[in-house]
This record gives C-alpha cells, sequence and structure tokens, in this order.
C-alpha cells in the first residue's frame, strides 16, 4: 500500500515539494507567535509618540495591555509610530482613549480605527464641532469597539496597575472651550506616577493642584507647552521629575519659554517630541530610564 | 502593398505624427514638410512610376494628419475658460478615486462652470471623499508648475490645480454606478491590508497590488527610487504581463494551455476592476494581455498588427499617452523585448523551447531577463538616478512581486470571511514584504552610481545594440538553417 502511495507522490514530486515547503513556511510563522505570545514584558513602558504638533502617547502596562491616549493630528505618523513599537503581528490595542475632541488630538486616531482591533473607547462624550469629527465617528462604528464615557472618579484597574480619571466633571463638560473637557489621568504602576494633562489651561490645573496630589514622576505637559497652561502653582505643587512636552513646527510659539523656565524652576528634566523625537519611558519599580529616538 | 502592410504603414506613420505633436512639433511647419516631402514623393512616381514612391507619399502625409490630431486635441483639452489665479466659487463631481496620502488627500472634480474641465484639489485627509460626491469648492485655481508636471497632468486631462481650497460637502452619488462599485472593491481590499499589517507593510503591499505610493513614508520612496525599484508599484502593462504570466503559470500547472489562458485574461479584467478601472490601468491590462498572447502565440509577424492597432486605439482616445505616460512605455517595451528579444537570447544560448526546468524557471528567467534589458533606460530615465544595483535589487524582487500580489488578493478574500483566517495568512504576506522591504533599503543603502547620466546618446546607443544583437542572432539562424 505504502509503495503505491510512494509512487503516486514521485509522480507528482514537484506538487508534492511546493506544498510541503508551503506548510514548513505557515509552520515556522505560527510557532514563532506561540514564542512570541509567552513572553510578556512585566515593565510599565510609556512612550510620548512623536506626532508633530499633537498629542499621542502609548502606554504598555505591567502585563502586556496596551493603552493609545490621543492619536495627534492627521498625518499618519501615530501609525507609523505604533508599528514600530509593537510587533509586527499585533493588530490588537486594548484601549483608546480620547482626552477632548480637538483635531489635534483625534485626528490621528481614525487612522488607529481603521487598521487595529480595538477593546474599548473611553472618552468623555463630549463630541467635536471638526469636519473630520464625523469620519472619526464612522470609523468608530466600523470598527465594533465598546464605547466607554468617562469622568472624575472613574478608575482603571489592571494587576498592580491603576489610572483615575481626575477630570473632566460635570461643570466643565458644560464649557465652551473643549480643552476644558478634556480627560485628565493620572496613572499609577511601578512605583511611579505619571500625568497625562491633555490641554487644559491654568483655571483646571490649578483646581488640581488644591487636591494635594503630590509629586509626580512624569508629567504629559499640558497644551504643547502654552503659556497658558502649566500653572506655577501647579508645577510648584506636583514638582514633576521628568516634563515631556509634545510638540511640532507650529505658529503659536510652543512650548513657550515661560512654560520652559516654571518647568526648569521645580528641576524637572524636561523633554520634548520636537527635538527629541518618540520619547520612551521605561520603569521597572525601582528605576525609570528614558530613551530618545 | 498587401493589405496588412497598409494598416501596419498607415498607422506607424500616424503614430509618428503624434509622437512629433507630442514633442511639440508646428502645425504649419509639419503641414508643409509633409506637403513638400509627399510631393517629392509623387513627383518620383510621375518619373519612374515605382508604385513604393507613391506609398511613401502617401504615407508622409499621414505623418502630418498625426501631427494635426494631436494638436487638435490638445486645443480641444485647453479650450475650457479656466479664470487662473482669482478666488473662484464652484461646485465640482469627483471624478476618480481620492488619492489619500499621509498628510494630504488628493481629488480630481469636474466643474461645470469652468466648461467641463478637470480640477486637481490637494485638500486635508480628513473628511474624506469619496468618488462621485458632488462638493462646493472655493479657492484660487493655478497652472500647473513646472511643465514636467503640467505635462503629467495635462496627459490625466487635468487643467488647474488648487492648493487647500474650502471644500463643502453637498451630496453623494445617489444612482448606483459600475465604477463606483469597483472602487468600493478597491478599498476594501485596501483597507484589509491596513487591518491585519504595520502601516509601512500594509502601503507597500496596496502599492504593489493596487498601484500607488499612498502611505508610504518620505524614506521609503528614496530607497525605492535608490534601488530602482519604484516601477512595481506604478501599475503598468509590464507590471501586469509580470503578474498576468505568473498566474498563467500556476493555472498551467494543473490546466490546459487554452483554458489556463482564458482564465489567465478572465483574472486580468478582474484585477482591472478591483483596481479602480482608471484608464491607465486599463491601458496597462490591454498591454499585458497583449503581451501574453505575444508569447504564447510566438509568431512575431502575425502580431505585429494586433499591437499597431492597440497603440492606435489608445493614441485616438488620449494620444499624450504615447509620449508621456511612462506605464505606456514600459509596457510597450517589454512588449517588444519579449517579442523580439527573447528568442534571439534564446539562439545564444541555445536554449529549447521545451527545457522549462522546475517551475519552468528557465522559461521565467528568459521573459524576465529580456523584458528587463528592454526597459532598462525607461526605468533608469524615469524612476530615478542609474544604479548599477539596480539591476541586482530588480532580479531579487520581481519574480516575489507576482507571489505578494497573490497572497495580498487572497488575504483580501479571506477577510472578508475570518478575520483570524487572513490574519494567519497575512504572516506569509509580512514575510514577504519585510523581505523586499529589506531587499530594497539594502540596495538604495549600497546602490552604485554610474554617473553616466542618462543621455539622449545613450539611450539610442543601448536600443541600437539591442537591435544589432537581434539581427545578428536572426542572420546566424538563418545560416543554421538553410
Amino acid at each position: 500500500m505504502f509503495d503505491a502511495l510512494f509512487q503516486k507522490i514521485s509522480k507528482h514530486r514537484e506538487k508534492a515539494i511546493i506544498l510541503f515547503g508551503a506548510l514548513c513556511i505557515l509552520d515556522a510563522v505560527i510557532y514563532a507567535q506561540i514564542f512570541a505570545l509567552g513572553k510578556v514584558n512585566q515593565d510599565l513602558a510609556i512612550h510620548f509618540l512623536n506626532v508633530g504638533q499633537g498629542d499621542s502617547q502609548f502606554v504598555i502596562l505591567p502585563g502586556g495591555v496596551k493603552v493609545l491616549i490621543d492619536g495627534g493630528p492627521a498625518n499618519g505618523k501615530a501609525l507609523s509610530e505604533l508599528a514600530s513599537i509593537l510587533p509586527a503581528t499585533d493588530r490588537y490595542i486594548d484601549i483608546l482613549i480620547m482626552s477632548h475632541p480637538q483635531a489635534d488630538h483625534f485626528s490621528g486616531l481614525i487612522d488607529v480605527f481603521k487598521t487595529y482591533k480595538i477593546g474599548a473607547f473611553l472618552w468623555s462624550g463630549r463630541e467635536g464641532m471638526a469636519t473630520s469629527f464625523a469620519d472619526l465617528k464612522e470609523a468608530f462604528k466600523t470598527n465594533g469597539a465598546m464605547s466607554v464615557i468617562i469622568g472624575k472618579g472613574d478608575r482603571i484597574k489592571y494587576k498592580e496597575s491603576s489610572v483615575l480619571v481626575l477630570a473632566p466633571w460635570k461643570e466643565l463638560m458644560e464649557s465652551k472651550e473643549l480643552n476644558d473637557t478634556t480627560v485628565v489621568l493620572e496613572l499609577m504602576s511601578k512605583n511611579s506616577k505619571t500625568l497625562f494633562t491633555g490641554d487644559i489651561g491654568a483655571n483646571i490645573e490649578n483646581q488640581l493642584a488644591a487636591w494635594k496630589l503630590g509629586q509626580v514622576d512624569i508629567l504629559k505637559v499640558s497644551h504643547h507647552g502654552s503659556k497658558y497652561s502649566s500653572s506655577k502653582l501647579f508645577i510648584d505643587a506636583i514638582k514633576p521629575k521628568l516634563s515631556i512636552i509634545e510638540v511640532g513646527k507650529n505658529s503659536y510659539g510652543h512650548p513657550t519659554d515661560q512654560t520652559l523656565s516654571r518647568l526648569s524652576g521645580v528641576g524637572s528634566s524636561i523633554y520634548r517630541t520636537d527635538n527629541d523625537k518618540t520619547v520612551r519611558v521605561i520603569i521597572d519599580g525601582a528605576s525609570m530610564k528614558v530613551f530618545k529616538n | 502593398m498587401r493589405s496588412y502592410d497598409i494598416f501596419f504603414f498607415s498607422s506607424l506613420f500616424f503614430l509618428v505624427g503624434i509622437v512629433f505633436g507630442s514633442l511639440g512639433a508646428g502645425l504649419l511647419l509639419s503641414f508643409w514638410i509633409a506637403l513638400f516631402m509627399s510631393a517629392s514623393f509623387f513627383i518620383l512616381y510621375g518619373v519612374s512610376k515605382n508604385k513604393r514612391q507613391l506609398w511613401i507619399a502617401c504615407l508622409v502625409a499621414l505623418v502630418f494628419v498625426g501631427v494635426f490630431y494631436y494638436r487638435w486635441d490638445d486645443a480641444r483639452f485647453k479650450s475650457a475658460r479656466i479664470p487662473f489665479e482669482k478666488q473662484m466659487y464652484f461646485i465640482g463631481k469627483i471624478m476618480a478615486d481620492p488619492n489619500a496620502k499621509d498628510e494630504k488627500q488628493e481629488i480630481v472634480v469636474k466643474a461645470h462652470k469652468l466648461d467641463d474641465a478637470n480640477i486637481l484639489l490637494k485638500v486635508n485627509p480628513y473628511p474624506r471623499f469619496s468618488y462621485g460626491d458632488i462638493l462646493a469648492i472655493s479657492g484660487k485655481i493655478r497652472e500647473p508648475f513646472p511643465e514636467g508636471y503640467a505635462e503629467y497632468l495635462a496627459k490625466e486631462r487635468v487643467r488647474g490645480v488648487m492648493n487647500s481650497p474650502e471644500v463643502e460637502f453637498i451630496s453623494k452619488q445617489e444612482e448606483f454606478s459600475l465604477k463606483g462599485f469597483l472602487i468600493g472593491i478597491k478599498r476594501s481590499v485596501a483597507d484589509s491590508f491596513y487591518k491585519l499589517l504595520p502601516k509601512k507593510e500594509a502601503a507597500f503591499l496596496t502599492g504593489i497590488t493596487l498601484g500607488g505610493t499612498s502611505g508610504f513614508s518620505p524614506e521609503f520612496k528614496e530607497a525605492m527610487k535608490k534601488s530602482g525599484t519604484t516601477h512595481i508599484v506604478a501599475l503598468s502593462g509590464y507590471n501586469i504581463m509580470i503578474v498576468g504570466w505568473a498566474v498563467f503559470g500556476i493555472f498551467s500547472y494543473f490546466l490546459s494551455r487554452r483554458i489556463s489562458f482564458a482564465l489567465t485574461v478572465l483574472s486580468i479584467i478582474t484585477f482591472v476592476g478591483i483596481a479602480g478601472a482608471e484608464a491607465s490601468v486599463v491601458r496597462a491590462a490591454i498591454m499585458g494581455i497583449l503581451v501574453l498572447i505575444a508569447r504564447e502565440a510566438g509568431r512575431t509577424y502575425s502580431f505585429r498588427n494586433a499591437v499597431v492597432f492597440t497603440i492606435l486605439m489608445m493614441a485616438i482616445v488620449n494620444p499624450k499617452v504615447i509620449v508621456f505616460d511612462v506605464g505606456f512605455q514600459l509596457s510597450f517595451l517589454a512588449l517588444l523585448g519579449i517579442l523580439y528579444l527573447r528568442p534571439a537570447i534564446m539562439k545564444l544560448f541555445h536554449i529549447l523551447e521545451e527545457s522549462a526546468g522546475f517551475l519552468s524557471w528557465k522559461d521565467n528567467l528568459l521573459t524576465t531577463v529580456s523584458a528587463q534589458l528592454a526597459v532598462v533606460p525607461i526605468l533608469i530615465s524615469s524612476f530615478g538616478a542609474i544604479s548599477l544595483s539596480s539591476i541586482v535589487s530588480n532580479t531579487i524582487i520581481l519574480p516575489l512581486v507576482p507571489v505578494a500580489m497573490g497572497v495580498g488578493f487572497i488575504t483580501a478574500v479571506v477577510y472578508h470571511m475570518s478575520y483570524y483566517g487572513a490574519l494567519v495568512i497575512s504572516w506569509i504576506a509580512l514575510i514577504l514584504l519585510k523581505f523586499k522591504i529589506f531587499v530594497i533599503e539594502f540596495f538604495a543603502e549600497h546602490s552604485i552610481f554610474l554617473h553616466l547620466g542618462i543621455s539622449f546618446f545613450f539611450v539610442i546607443a543601448y536600443y541600437g545594440a539591442l537591435i544589432f544583437f537581434i539581427l545578428a542572432m536572426y542572420k546566424k539562424n538563418k545560416r543554421e538553417v538553410y
């Protein structure tokens, strides 16, 4: 019987070789995937993505949950940056957070919705006036991600990490100024505290300062280093060890000298995405390492 | 002269007229020259009664007809009255699938108010517009600049350019259109690539399968230029030929040649549909199919008229194609390469048609090499500087192009049935793409530039040498036979 089979195969030798080769390649790929699954990073990694004049931060929590906060303007940079951070076969992001509906924060998310599978989309519920906001809603709908409205006091917990929503609260949500509706996040993980402030102005910062947040390790400097944000009161209250300014070519004079001097006044190390490109901070619980691209 | 010769030579002289017209030959001057030459040959005929001279007299007149046709078409194109550099407000309809790039989208609209001229708009990437949308546009229309760009746009029948005009969406196209439907398929194919692959690889795969460089980083575009591989993302008959012939190879592995051939042509037509059925793609497909037929038929003389007829039709539809469309030139030269150079090379190495080898690699290699040799000067002059390494990079990458396309299309089809199924298949694509990107970037970095410059003289000398080689082999063959 085997002889007959063998004869049959040798008749179609060429086809058999091709089939066998194809199977081998596929096997190798699948095994590579399985091995990659076993390797989960236990450090906290925060990336301040170089997306030009706009905001986008990508956080990988210890244990591997991926959170993207904002996507920068529509220039495809957020996608390229994500592609260089994530393994090529990873097409999933657990949580997408939109700080507030301004084009330099959400437009890049349209592409992210179009290209990644997303677990949940967290936002304040405030809709934007920009014409491209309809594109965002459309892309979100097609993506099939879950929508979660968040506000002050909400908390995301994963293993030892927790993300607390500090703002906005009801009164801010009614503000005409979109920047006031920014979702402000406090990330506690690996003995470190990081503040993501979106585009909030001094008015909100000063209220946060009154809450005695304590010293902050890493601050995502508000509003690309605008002089109307990063008030002296706020900066003195939180004394960030590391300040990262997400900024690109712009006509507003961001980041302003006032902001830079307030930050350096408390001894903070300042990094900016226009000079340092994407800034990556790795925290293992005992130390904090900063990498520039 | 026999009737098929009459057809061949009349078409040829007409096309020569179109080439002269494209190169700027004046109407009046060419009229007088043609008249003078025609008359001279006619007088010669009167004296010698040699019929050949009568024919030449008529054919030379056809050159003028060609120049006239080109001029007439150009004048018609430029007849639209457009108030350049003035603040304008008009309604336009999107006529082709918008080209979405990272930082902008390029849209071609037809404006009724501007004598139905086509205007190119460069606007923000979002909100994203679609084929058939009606838009209200306000801003200043500029004349395209510099000249090369203007010629390129004229070939696409685009008359003016607007940078960041104010655009307001009015309505979507209500009625069903086949083109809109096909563009929908094209978009869904591209979307599935972006869902499954990282951005760079997804953009590259989209470029290979559907053409275009949207989503390419400037660095990668530069790398493709340096390695001389940009042409693989420009859909041309040359590309379609490579693919069609790979498809044919697969089919003929299982089926008879005739059925495989029919299936291949069918796949090409389907592909044209998916790629958006733009004029340039249709041209490419026709040329691609011609090349396939050429290779199948293998008889150059019976084929001559088919080629010239196709080109004639294309020139009548859009006379600017002949001189200003690189894709067309690539296809045409590849076709000539396979028709004439391939048999010559076979004779040189004493290769017989029957000895195909594993997966008929000899056959494939032979066709690639002959097509490649025929197009090299165009590839080099149109897609970047002359780099010696481009020959190596192309030899490595070209055979993988149809493989990547095949895997790409399978992925796109499976994607609509099962996301995870497609994800697994996309890993194969990923390996292929990563390898190709590696090759492109490697040869971009290690490109050895030849500073000959691609002069007109070089091109002439190159093709002169090729023709000499073909003729020499042809003669040698004759001697052997008789």
